[in-house]
């Protein structure tokens, strides 16, 4: 019913396809990416969220100009039709290691906390099968689990309160003269992979029935976001020091720690399970958009079931296959980060090169008319 | 067609494939675990360490509750895998709720490296309680202790959170380590010793760094864990010199159902530092032994008075000798670091403190004095 | 992939089985003539198929009629009588008030007239066919709804003959707006199918996606609703039931107002609703029999038993064979005592007693009531303890097992707590592989397939994917009498409000 290329996603399925785009597994070490500007990283928060509000502004600018077109096609309709296979190999390839990097950064921690006896081959492997089942389904159904998602895991907010109970308030207390220009910059640039995402409603902007309201939306989708990413930067600002900062690499793990249930104890093994659904919504997500890329490239954009095997067949090889952990560590800790940033800028490449090409054709057509 | 075929093959021998990793032992379940409650640590020599650790016993025929294994390693996580050579079960480290150290192992070894190495692992949780104990470990852990047959649970239920140990300072793994990491504070733990046929919580151990250095009594560190933070705390007792009155002699006075609220001010300034200190307590009495009218209320300010001068003088000694011992565990560098500027460390507040000027005021509160005048 | 597999599979059933040359179905447009050679020959080897030679005015007639189909009464009273007291020389067509003349032209219709219960009255000399509707069989009586009884409320129940049930729906609702629409189908059966519906509430676009797919079916005859139903669903491969499914009078009534289609079989007591969605599989007519807050309780029970009922025994397995950490000390004293008897790893141990609580299901289920609650007893209470005291199993288990398969007969629903049991299953295989995590898995693939999932293309997760927010009045939470003005957002009827709210 619900898969084919018409107007098809409400407000709901914006914001939440939104918020789910940005945290996803990388909230699991929030405080840590953040770890540079110690006490101060909720400011950097925010930072970021103005920052990508000002950007869907712009992004949407573009989209607003060709209302019926995923970005893909956008990309052929500008910049003609040979760069922008380069263009579409870009960003598929960047789609396909972003599930990757999200799958196997789940994966790695779901296996050292809860299944320490496996290796990371059998919980990768189902978890990719789970992301073929919602792709499966169209933009509908990711959107669809993403408000599933959001529902089923943020109630674990409520968990803080444990945190909270044992804070040291002081430590809110700014102290921003500790921290230095390149401090704040290293601490932007390695949390950054957290907001990332939201470029993505270029891809969806076609489908969205309201596109009127879409920047209001989305931003809705970001600062809630960034809402529960401070809730959770707060919380382990109040009850770790700055040493436990900078060096525990899952911190929302020993959030959940505090927690003391009188029926049943550690929590976090449910809590990172159940953190499947925002990995799944997220990872999903981006395999869609890299299925996109598939059609795009080789069925002239028509829907084709094998090519989203394909992509899939290609993040599993990414997470098993046999590359070496130096390249491993490179692809997932640095490139990926400069690739998002450049898949972030390409939409402002593109608004201003049509701006231009408009321009130069308006000034064609004045020729014309006036020769 | 034949691609679906093709592909299900595929799926199979991957899933084969990886089932074969996870089969190559039986996958353990709880009852081939031997989880480990207790872990006790003593100095041995050459930089080694006797680890004991106990772990519940599920046989319902055996003749002790628990089992206990003691190694000799270099490292927490060796003494688990010494142990578990030795045991039928696969020891774990999953259910590690209570780790001990002996006094001579928190003094002349230092308790970090041991506490670094458990929290490194996933598997033990953060909210396992550590606690000083006076001899050895291994001794308080073999000890016979008949009506409590099994001392993981007593130790675990002993070193919890209650009303009537509010004194203890409850230390957890994350708490010792953020203390000892934090900038403004040092760490305490409870201090326990073998008193016949049970165990008691009977001071307060105070660390600086990871090494543990002296103790304070429990009526003092009743009154340092209500500066530490806003919070309700055990019943007080006090004794009273009731001159003027009476016979003249000491008065004994319980309060009940303590509420406490403190406030520190500081002046900021790193060369003369001043630091006022003001502790509100309220409390019912339900024990006082000498002959104030505790319905008029000009009688009853006198004893709140008596007894705010006894509980300053205590206080102010306590911290008389943390100052000498140049440790914070009242974290009052918190409120001073607000107003601070530089650049701040560790080693710059203990200096601070160590010359600071502190002034402290208590006022308590008898809010009621029970069911009768 | 659901698509792939069903493609292989018929290439594989047309290349496998051989069809005979010539479709039987397609030949019927061939009329044949009717004459008395031909519906011999047609009647052919049915000894029950009566021929009377009667002579009736001096012309003589041939009789015919199944008599399993006809009671000899009826055709007494219908046709005998009449033709007794017949006077003067009025023709027979005019006595016979009831009987129509038949088309000659076509054959098939006339046997298949006579296979419904039909007496035909063949005129030789005039070559002229009379054909009476004679049809009478002994039907069950409307009895109580056995399977989904209530305390309060209707106590009758659609019954096996459509007649009947229809009555029961028409008795219910006196209006012209309720529509019936009637259709031969089964290509061997030639049963009767109505199709039922309020004018003026249903969704347009719903009535003729049903009378569409209704059309469309092709089958050699329906033995029960619930197959009809299965056919009329979105996705067959689904676990779960797509549509209701009810012998109650006052659920099928229910349905109807609110602007459903009913679908009902001749030879079948239950009705299917279409669209259904997944949460009314959790609610009876008796949540609105009862006050509000009772009703709001019993639906929290329904819906929260079902999330338990999933999740309890393979939370036993997950926790026990990876996450002993989550256990406080006493329950770990506890389930450790208790499991160092048992030689099996936990899931094994739990998909045992489960098997065994499913077998004592079936048996029950299969046998006569009397033996039935022998087996129950005997199950349950030597069976379990039994089990406990041989080391098969940790009692804990025992208890969690019981409690799970309770819960799973929470939902009125028969098709969903069957289908409860089943995915639990999956629950324990995921627990047993992965840990938490595969429960988890396995729940976020049953959630996106459930969000997936149409019925009659309406989202079957409906109110949880909201289509209107006046639906929450009549979800987990059931708002009180007055509050519910609105009809379902799943049935997306015409008319939306149930009763005026205009100020008098």
């Amino acid at each position: 019913m619900d898969t084919g290329k018409f107007k098809k996603l409400n407000k709901y399925h914006v914001i939440f396809l939104v918020h789910c785009s940005l945290s996803g597994i990388a909230l699991f070490s929030l405080p840590y990416y953040l770890r540079h500007v110690g006490y101060n990283m909720w400011m950097v928060l925010l930072i970021y969220g103005v920052l990508s509000s000002l950007l869907l502004k712009v992004i949407l600018q573009l989209s607003k100009q060709f209302p019926n077109d995923t970005f893909y096609v956008i990309m052929e309709k500008v910049v003609g039709k040979y760069v922008s296979k380069l263009l579409h190999v870009f960003i598929l390839s960047y789609a396909i290691v972003q599930v990757s990097n999200i799958g196997k950064s789940y994966v790695r921690i779901v296996q050292s906390v809860t299944l320490p006896d496996f290796t990371i081959t059998f919980p990768a492997l189902t978890l990719f099968l789970v992301m073929i089942s919602i792709v499966n389904g169209g933009i509908k159904s990711i959107a669809r689990f993403c408000i599933l998602s959001f529902f089923l895991t943020v109630w674990m907010g409520y968990y803080s309160n444990w945190a909270f109970s044992d804070a040291n308030v002081h430590h809110l207390y700014p102290r921003l003269h500790e921290y230095h220009m390149i401090d704040w910059l290293n601490g932007l640039f390695e949390g950054s992979q957290i907001m990332l995402g939201f470029v993505l409603i270029v891809f969806f902007y076609p489908y969205i029935i309201d596109q009127k309201k879409a920047f209001k939306h989305a931003a809705i989708g970001i600062w809630s976001g960034i809402g529960i990413m401070i809730l959770i930067c707060i919380a382990s600002i109040v009850y770790f020091s700055i040493w436990q900062i900078e060096h525990l690499l899952y911190p929302l793990l020993n959030l959940f720690q505090a927690v003391e249930l009188s029926n049943v104890e550690r929590i976090e093994t449910m809590g990172i399970s159940l953190y499947a659904f925002l990995v799944l919504s997220k990872a999903s997500l981006y395999l869609w958009v890299a299925k996109k890329g598939l059609d795009a490239l080789f069925s002239k954009h028509k829907n084709r079931t094998r090519h989203l095997f394909i992509v899939n067949g290609i993040s599993v090889l990414l997470v098993l296959g046999p590359i070496p952990l130096i390249y491993q560590t490179f692809l997932y800790e640095k490139w990926v980060i400069y690739w998002g940033y450049a898949v972030i800028l390409l939409p402002l490449f593109l608004l201003i090169i049509n701006h231009w090409k408009k321009r130069k054709k308006g000034n064609d057509g004045k020729e014309a008319s006036a020769s | 067609m034949k691609n679906l075929t093709a592909l299900f093959i595929s799926l199979l021998f991957l899933l084969s494939v990886s089932g074969c990793n996870v089969q190559d032992f039986e996958q353990p379940s709880i009852e081939n675990y031997g989880m480990v409650g207790v872990m006790g640590f003593d100095v041995a020599e050459d930089g080694y360490m006797n680890v004991t650790v106990t772990l519940p016993q599920p046989e319902m025929d055996a003749e002790t509750k628990v089992q206990k294994y003691t190694t000799t390693v270099k490292s927490p996580h060796r003494a688990i895998m010494e142990a578990s050579t030795k045991s039928e079960k696969l020891l774990s480290t999953a259910q590690l709720r209570v780790i001990l150290f002996s006094e001579e192992f928190a003094k002349e070894v230092g308790v970090w490296e041991v506490l670094e190495n458990l929290y490194r692992d996933p598997r033990v949780g953060t909210n396992s309680f550590i606690a000083v104990v006076k001899g050895s470990t291994e001794e308080l852990l073999s000890g016979e202790y008949k009506d409590k047959p099994n001392i993981n649970r007593y130790l675990n239920q002993l070193l919890k959170p209650t009303t009537i140990t509010a004194f203890s300072p409850f230390t957890t793994i994350h708490h010792f380590i953020r203390h000892v990491t934090s900038q403004v504070s040092d760490a305490l733990a409870p201090y326990i010793e073998k008193t016949g046929d049970s165990i008691q919580i009977t001071k307060v151990a105070l660390f600086k760094g990871s090494k543990m250095v002296s103790t304070i009594e429990r009526e003092e560190a009743k009154i340092i864990e209500s500066i530490k933070r806003n919070r309700k705390t055990s019943d007080i007792s006090y004794e009273i010199q009731e001159d003027g009155r009476g016979s003249g002699e000491e008065a004994v006075l319980v309060l009940n159902f303590i509420r406490s609220k403190r406030d520190v001010k500081t002046n900021g300034d790193p060369v003369n530092p001043e630091i006022h200190v003001y502790l509100y307590i309220a409390g019912s009495v339900v024990d006082y032994t000498g002959d104030y009218n505790l319905d008029v209320e000009g009688e009853r300010h006198i004893l709140e008075d008596k007894l705010s001068k006894e509980i300053e003088a205590k206080l102010s000694d306590s911290i008389q000798q943390f100052q000498e011992l140049g440790i914070d565990p009242l974290a009052l560098g918190d409120y001073f670091r607000m107003k601070d500027r530089g650049e701040w460390s560790k080693e710059y507040w203990n200096d601070i403190f160590s010359r600071a000027e502190i002034t402290v005021h208590v006022e308590p509160r008898i809010t009621s004095t029970g069911t009768i005048y | 992939m659901t698509e792939l597999l069903w493609k292989w599979f018929r290439n594989r059933i047309l290349n496998t089985t051989t069809t005979p040359q010539q479709n039987p179905t397609k030949e019927v447009p061939n009329k044949e003539n009717v004459t008395l050679e031909s519906i011999k020959t047609k009647l052919k080897d049915i000894d029950d198929a009566q021929q009377k030679e009667l002579t009736i005015n001096g012309e003589k007639v041939v009789l015919i009629y199944i008599s399993a189909l006809v009671q000899t009464g009826t055709l007494q009273d219908l046709i005998f009588t009449p033709l007794n007291q017949m006077e003067g020389k009025l023709p027979p067509e005019h006595v016979l008030k009831n009987s129509s003349i038949a088309d000659l032209q076509d054959l098939q219709v006339l046997i298949n007239d006579i296979m419904s219960g039909y007496t035909v009255l063949y005129f030789l000399e005039r070559e002229f066919v009379l054909k009476v509707n004679t049809y009478s069989v002994n039907e069950r009586s409307i009895t109580a709804p056995e399977s989904e009884t209530t305390v309060l409320g209707p106590q009758d129940s659609l019954t096996e003959a459509i007649n009947t049930s229809l009555s029961l729906i028409k008795r219910r609702i006196r209006s012209a707006n309720l529509k019936t629409k009637i259709f031969q189908m089964g290509t061997e059966t030639n049963d009767t199918v109505a199709v039922l519906y309020m004018d003026h509430i249903a969704n347009e676009e719903n009535v003729q996606r049903v009378l569409h797919r209704v059309k469309n079916i092709e089958y050699q005859g329906f033995v029960g609703m619930p197959i009809f139903k299965q056919m009329l669903e979105d996705k067959p491969f689904s676990p779960f039931p797509q549509h209701g499914i009810s012998v109650r009078t006052d659920y099928t009534t229910e349905a109807l107002l609110d602007g459903r289609v009913i679908v009902m079989v001749d030879g079948s007591p239950e009705a299917a609703i279409l669209p259904a969605t997944f949460f009314e599989m959790f609610t009876t007519t008796e949540d609105f029999y009862n006050r509000w807050t009772t009703a709001s309780l019993l639906r929290v029970i329904r819906l929260g038993g079902f999330l338990v009922s999933i999740l309890l025994t393979s939370t036993y397995v997950s926790v026990l064979t990876y996450h002993p950490e989550m256990l406080p000390p006493t329950l770990l004293l506890m389930l450790s005592e208790s499991r160092t008897q048992v030689p099996f790893p936990p899931v094994l141990e739990v998909l045992i007693i489960e098997m065994v609580i499913e077998i004592l299901r079936e048996a029950g289920a299969r046998m006569p009531t009397k033996i039935g609650q022998t087996i129950g007893i005997v199950g349950g209470i030597v069976i379990g303890t039994a089990a406990v005291e041989a080391g098969l199993s940790s009692n804990v288990l025992i208890v969690l097992v019981a409690v799970s398969a309770l819960l799973s007969f929470l939902p009125p629903n028969y098709l969903m707590s069957n289908a409860i049991r089943l995915v639990r299953y999956g629950f324990i295989i995921a627990g047993g592989l992965l840990g938490m995590y595969g429960q988890i898995i396995f729940f976020a693939w049953l959630m996106n397939h459930l969000s997936n999932l149409t019925s009659l293309g309406s989202p079957y997760m409906t109110p949880f994917i909201p289509r209107q927010w006046t639906d929450l009045f009549n979800s987990v939470f059931r708002a009180p009498i007055n509050f519910i003005v609105t009809r379902s957002g799943m049935s997306r009827a015409k008319k939306q409000l149930t009763r005026p709210l205009d100020e008098e």
